[in-house]
């Protein structure tokens, strides 16, 4: 009797998790889906949720279009700038923040955590025309310099290195080795899968940004790849199969990351549930 | 015995660590420091200036006191824009979060079979790019030839009723971030010792008795922390608003968030002044907000 009752919880719970995944998922389907679609059969009554007449069109019109080619390109660039930039100063960062204990730390670390909490548009304004000044406006370097100082990227950082070994480093000093060479050759290539971590939650923050991109790239050109999805919506005037097209596309180093580097991403998410 | 011997050798080394690191620290963090202090303290700072200047795009502002904050009180877009920002708020901590919790429920269950693939695939909307996410709900959404209104033969104007274009924006946010919420609460869920468990149930307490008496309360600083990020995200919300409206804020300004106010007034308008006036009240506002509801929750057991 029990175990019947234990069964059909298992089941039931079984059964109710695939129903809400398959609920998170239907937009992607409908997505790729649409994506497939042609013109006419996309404005065509009654909708069928399946293509019809399977077509590469859509995708082709993306591939062939030159905006949407620089448009990838400005994105790749930009978060891999970003990514860079970002381990490396959290990597030094994070190191001083864990090893070390100067005055500078205690205020420095509530400065971070409160940081960490503002929302973005309390520094757009300034930060735009710190943009301007600095003559980054329409490049993609205004996207990878100014935020790569990620104030999430050091507290996750101090904090994985917090878990590394003292008395690896404590030798290396006794052998006479620098700071700077301890950093270099020790804690770095023992900090490697929290770099990765770190790596894909910058990657994945700047691929996916809107709203600074839209402040900085004032051009029509010079697009980053959500941005140009964006101009999509205005410009062509809903061509809904192409927009899932695209969409699908924007997707695929997403997707990748996420099967390939699965534990280092959601250990990069929620670690100290903290977040830019 | 060699390994003694160098021991000792080692020992009449001078050490670094006895002279301490000297300047190391400092160095290290430099880089770091120059480009926050630059590009996210000093803005910070300056957007509560700027909020009491008339500054009109580019160049040096005039101080103007609380000119800007009186015209956000009679700017009839603001009230509308507060609402809908409280409006987002709510259904976040009363429809997102606990079903966050729910999920992670499920997710933490020693009975839910391929734990790890249930959380890759709930986790997915978070990871595609809010665009993406506005991108598919004109498919999803769309009154005449919508994957919704066709398939469930029916006729509701989602994106273009002043009354649902907040709800639809909302069902976006919902699906992107339910996963994202409940891998916080899993990671709490996580971290509790199934020995507590097991004796609530040794003294008799059913599945919901564990949930309400053992598990929501030990999972409380995460909840804190969840409720802090909804109600900061709500003043923040921008591209699927932005996107789905296709910036205009939707019928009715329907759809117009704070967010969506600041950007026009800075990058369509140039009132910078004025921008940075609706970014102080927004932001005070939340922070306000978040610390009466961690006050609340904290002192409720």
């Amino acid at each position: 009797m029990l175990r019947t009752r234990r069964l059909a919880g298992t089941v039931s719970l079984n059964v109710a998790m695939t129903l809400l995944a398959l609920f998170a998922l239907i937009p992607f389907g409908v997505a790729l889906s649409w994506s497939f679609k042609p013109l006419a059969e996309i404005f065509q009554l009654p909708v069928s949720p399946i293509p019809q007449t399977f077509s590469l069109d859509n995708y082709t019109a993306i591939f062939t279009d030159e905006h949407f080619e620089v448009f990838f390109r400005n994105s790749i660039l930009a978060a891999v700038g970003y990514t860079s930039l970002g381990i490396l100063w959290c990597s030094l960062g994070g190191w001083s923040l864990s090893q070390y204990r100067t005055r500078l730390n205690g205020p420095l670390l509530v400065m971070l955590f409160l940081v960490i909490a503002l929302p973005f548009q309390v520094m757009i304004v300034p930060a735009f025309e710190l943009v301007v000044q600095f003559g980054l406006v329409n490049t993609l370097w205004a996207l990878i310099v100014p935020f790569s100082a990620s104030a999430y990227g050091i507290l996750f950082m101090r904090q994985y290195m917090l878990s590394l070994p003292r008395e690896v480093f404590e030798s290396a000093r006794i052998d006479g080795a620098s700071e700077f060479r301890i950093w270099r050759s020790l804690a770095l290539p023992m900090s490697v899968p929290g770099i990765a971590a770190l790596g894909i939650f910058l990657f994945l923050d700047s691929w996916n940004d809107f709203l600074w991109p839209l402040v900085v790239l004032t051009g029509r050109d010079n697009l980053t790849y959500p941005l140009g999805l964006n101009l999509l919506v205005g410009l062509f005037h809903l061509e809904y199969g192409q927009m899932m097209a695209a969409s699908i596309l924007a997707l695929v180093p997403v997707a990748v990351i996420l099967l390939f580097m699965q534990r280092q991403f959601i250990s990069g998410i929620t670690a100290g549930a903290l977040r830019r | 015995m060699l390994d003694r011997a160098f021991g000792r050798l080692r020992a009449f080394r001078p050490q670094s660590s006895r002279l301490g690191p000297g300047w190391w620290p400092y160095a290290f963090l430099a880089p770091f420091l120059v480009l926050f202090a630059i590009f996210l303290l000093y803005p910070v700072i300056s957007t509560v200036l700027i909020s009491f200047q008339k500054k009109d795009g580019l160049g040096p502002g005039t101080f103007s006191g609380l000119d800007n904050y009186a015209a956000l009180l009679r700017d009839p877009r603001f009230p509308i824009a507060a609402r809908n920002s409280v409006v987002f708020t709510i259904l976040g901590l009363v429809i997102t979060i606990p079903s966050a919790f729910l999920l992670a429920l499920g997710l933490n269950s020693q009975r839910l079979r391929a734990r790890g693939v249930f959380r890759l695939l709930f986790f997915l909307p978070a990871a595609a790019s809010s665009v993406i996410g506005a991108m598919i709900a004109y498919v999803f959404f769309d009154r005449q030839y919508g994957f919704i209104n066709t398939q469930l033969g029916i006729d509701v104007p989602w994106l273009t009723s002043g009354a649902l274009i907040l709800p639809t924006i909302y069902l976006v946010i919902l699906w992107k971030y339910v996963g994202y919420q409940s891998l916080y609460f899993l990671a709490g869920l996580q971290t509790i010792d199934k020995e507590i468990i097991d004796a609530a149930r040794v003294d008799g307490a059913n599945s919901a008795q564990v949930v309400r008496y053992v598990l929501i309360p030990l999972t409380k600083p995460i909840l804190l922390v969840v409720v802090v990020l909804v109600i900061l995200g709500s003043v923040q919300l921008f591209a699927e608003p932005y996107v789905m409206t296709k910036g205009t804020g939707g019928p009715g300004q329907g759809g117009l968030t704070i967010a969506m106010m600041i950007w026009e007034a800075a990058f369509r308008q140039f009132r910078f002044g004025y921008a940075a006036a609706l970014a102080m009240v927004s932001v005070a506002a939340a922070i306000l907000a978040s610390i009466v509801a961690v006050r609340a929750l904290r002192s409720e057991t």
